[in-house]
């Protein structure tokens, strides 16, 4: 048996090294694949836009990009745009998980308020949020107070559903449990389903912070005088593609760092996830 | 694992004679009706029985007896339909620190260490802080889980969770204990051993206890009466006497007279098989 055994394994291990690395769960395995992917994908789009095939006004090679990308963070109006992008997105962000989560709270904890309150709300979810920007626009200005109004507006219903899911979600023993040791509504609520709802809360953060960015983004095209979506509409105006794309890159790097920290909150305080 | 049987564990606890004999529990005539979509459910019909102060009784029954139900009136999680039924002389209702109820399901918190688990019941009950804490790890030493206090639930393996569940039910120092099949899902071994352990609590302490199984082996073994119900609707067959020796020992099971018990009660169900059921 011993003998079968190793016979099988061994044209594995005459492979070795990276390739054995990539079959396991090693950090090789979650890197080197996409990295080879996006690399393949990047020399494609570099010959395609230097040989001319598209015109480089359409499509400008990463190398332009990464140039335009070198003179950007030169600037001191990038800096200024992409500062301005980070609080609305994050004043909205915070506004917008606020509201939900108190909201989500107290539709999951009162029947009566949950049956008044959550359709409405559904039908609010439904229509397209974006449409509301020019009525922002009108309400709030040209100023920043629009784009956090739309940041939280876009945000917000992920957070309230999984609140609500989180509380439905706390098992009937353990709800049988607190009610057996006489637990009121508010001990209830603080020793169960807050802890309990927090994994879903914490993992709609994820999903909230991108969509408080594209809700920023979205209203500063449509009208406002600083920010990373005027520079990308200006740029693009002025045919200046290579730097819209730099702006574009810029605004993914900032998407994926509040993404990080949003993840990084959630690891560290949600130690119990999937328990 | 402590040696309870031993009672090494227990000799710094007060003895069962604090408990002033315990409580008793009183059910007369209970009905419950469930209404459902598919129509009207006699869960549970005319049930009357009663479980003595310190006299361990067991519910056992198919699915659907109403047995859980039985249970969960006298916890007062579920109101009854008509029926009396008083737990210490009054009305069931829950939030009382003299009862103590326990699931299948350990129902331990995740965010919360096993200690801190244990002392949930004493947080709500508002009991002092320190005594409380000190009592806990007591208690987590008579289960068996000095060492793991400060671990997290999901460390420790399904017949550990089912002993920390039964360290909180223990922690308010109730004088009854409802049990719901806690230890149904654990393995043969694993269940086997907490009975054996249980049974040597509930000769030490001398709460009530009343269990819902449907094992007719662990109904008898841990029982001085077991109480023996059909489903549709559930109603009580017979109350019957196990008159075993206490402290029991496993080697009880093997014993001519058990067995005899055991297929009596295992006949007297078959008898009011429904063929559905089979």
């Amino acid at each position: 048996m011993a003998r079968d055994v190793g016979t099988v394994s061994a044209p594995v291990e005459v492979h070795g090294g990276l390739w054995s690395r990539l079959r396991g769960d090693s950090w090789v395995a979650l890197v080197v694949p996409p990295v080879i992917t996006t690399a393949v994908l990047f020399v494609i789009w570099e010959f395609v836009s230097t040989s001319g095939m598209v015109d480089e006004i359409i499509l400008p090679a990463p190398t332009s990009i990464v140039e335009a990308m070198g003179e950007l963070i030169g600037e001191s109006f990038f800096w200024e745009a992409t500062w301005v992008t980070t609080q609305e997105a994050l004043i909205g962000f915070a506004a917008g998980v606020l509201i939900a989560w108190v909201l989500g709270t107290l539709i999951g904890l009162f029947r009566g308020f949950s049956l008044a309150v959550y359709p409405p709300v559904i039908a609010f979810q439904i229509m397209p949020r974006v449409a509301l920007a020019p009525v922002f626009l009108t309400w709030f200005g040209f100023g920043i107070t629009s784009k956090i109004v739309m940041a939280a507006t876009i945000c917000f219903f992920p957070v309230l559903v999984n609140t609500i899911l989180g509380m439905q979600g706390v098992s009937k023993d353990a709800r049988a449990l607190m009610r057996s040791l006489g637990a009121s509504k508010w001990e209830e609520y603080r020793k169960l389903l807050l802890p309990a709802s927090l994994p879903a809360i914490f993992a709609s953060l994820k999903v909230a912070i991108a969509l408080a960015l594209i809700g920023a983004i979205v209203a500063e095209f449509l009208g406002a005088s600083e920010g990373m979506g005027v520079l990308l509409r200006e740029l693009s105006f002025q045919l200046q593609i290579a730097e819209s794309f730099a702006v574009l890159v810029a605004l993914s790097v900032l998407g994926l760092v509040l993404y990080g920290l949003a993840a990084l909150l959630e690891s560290r305080l949600i130690f119990w996830r999937g328990r | 694992m402590a040696d309870v049987s031993q009672g090494s564990a227990m000799s710094e606890r007060e003895p069962a004679a604090s408990h002033g004999g315990g409580l008793s529990i009183s059910v007369a005539d209970l009905d419950k009706i469930y209404d459902t979509r598919d129509g009207r459910v006699d869960a549970v019909r005319g049930a009357t029985f009663d479980v003595k102060a310190g006299e361990f009784v067991s519910l056992v029954g198919p699915s659907g007896c109403g047995k859980s139900t039985i249970l969960q009136i006298c916890a007062g999680l579920v109101p009854p339909t008509s029926g009396k039924v008083e737990v210490g002389g009054v009305q069931a209702r829950p939030g009382r620190r003299e009862i103590g109820i326990m699931f299948q399901a350990p129902v331990l918190l995740p965010w919360r260490s096993v200690s801190a688990n244990v002392l949930l019941p004493t947080e709500i009950f508002g009991m002092d802080k320190e005594p409380a804490r000190k009592r806990a790890l007591e208690l987590l030493d008579l289960v068996g889980l000095s060492g793991f206090e400060d671990k997290q639930p999901w460390e420790l393996s399904g017949g550990m969770q089912q002993r920390a569940s039964l360290a909180r039910v223990l922690v308010s120092d109730p004088d009854i204990l409802l049990m719901d099949e806690p230890f149904s899902a654990l393995d043969e071994f694993t269940r086997e051993r907490l009975n054996l352990e249980l049974a040597n609590i509930h000769e030490t302490f001398g709460r009530t206890v009343l269990y819902v199984t449907h094992n007719i082996e662990e109904s008898v073994f841990l029982s001085d009466r077991v109480v023996v119900m059909k489903p549709h609707p559930g109603e009580i067959l017979d109350i019957v006497e196990t008159g075993l020796p206490r402290p029991r020992k496993l080697e009880v099971l093997q014993e001519a007279s058990t067995i005899e018990l055991v297929i009596k009660i295992r006949q007297m169900l078959f008898g009011h098989e429904p063929d559905h059921e089979a």
